[in-house]
């Protein structure tokens, strides 16, 4: 695999982690809104995983409809596989 | 045999309320220290926030709580 390709395939890992950490304090923080050990961890891997998607967009393309404007010059969504298009991505 | 079988703490500490599924006859006195509560009733202890795995442990096994990752169908850590 080239380069370019292990650090996009590593960052997408990255991506996928922070989001499920994010996702999963989100569950606990539905039931204990007011637990600040787990807004805290909320807010730290939710900006984590948004710089992240901003790094992804910036480097091979957006990954979420409003990381599309990475380059404020064009609408990139449309440049990247459709899903039923069978390549990578979400 | 093993498919309820679990090896971490959190579930040897419960292994002497709950029933064995694979057991043939089991003495629910025994078993259950629940006198006086109504049956059909579920019962689901307040969460507390402690402290979780890092991300990708916790990616991996499907939760970032290590007391909610219980390894009913594998050893622990989620499946490999």
């Amino acid at each position: 695999m080239r380069d370019e390709q292990i650090s996009r395939v590593k960052l997408m890992e990255w991506i996928n982690m922070y989001s499920f950490a994010k996702d999963d304090a989100v569950l606990y923080l539905d039931t204990h809104p007011m637990d600040m050990e787990a807004l805290d961890y909320f807010y730290k891997y939710s900006k984590l995983r948004n710089e992240a998607l901003e790094e992804y967009a910036r480097l091979y393309g957006p990954l979420t409809v409003d990381t599309a404007d990475s380059n404020k010059q064009k609408w990139e969504w449309i440049d990247e596989p459709w899903p039923w298009e069978g390549k990578e991505g979400c | 045999m093993s498919r309820y079988r679990t090896t971490n703490a959190a579930s040897r500490r419960y292994s002497n309320q709950m029933p064995m599924r694979d057991s043939v006859k089991y003495d629910t006195k025994a078993h259950d220290n629940y006198d006086g509560f109504p049956l059909g009733m579920a019962y689901v202890p307040w969460q507390t926030w402690n402290e979780v795995y890092e991300i990708d442990k916790a990616f991996h096994t499907g939760t970032i709580f290590p007391e909610l990752d219980k390894g009913f169908y594998c050893a622990g850590g989620g499946c490999r």
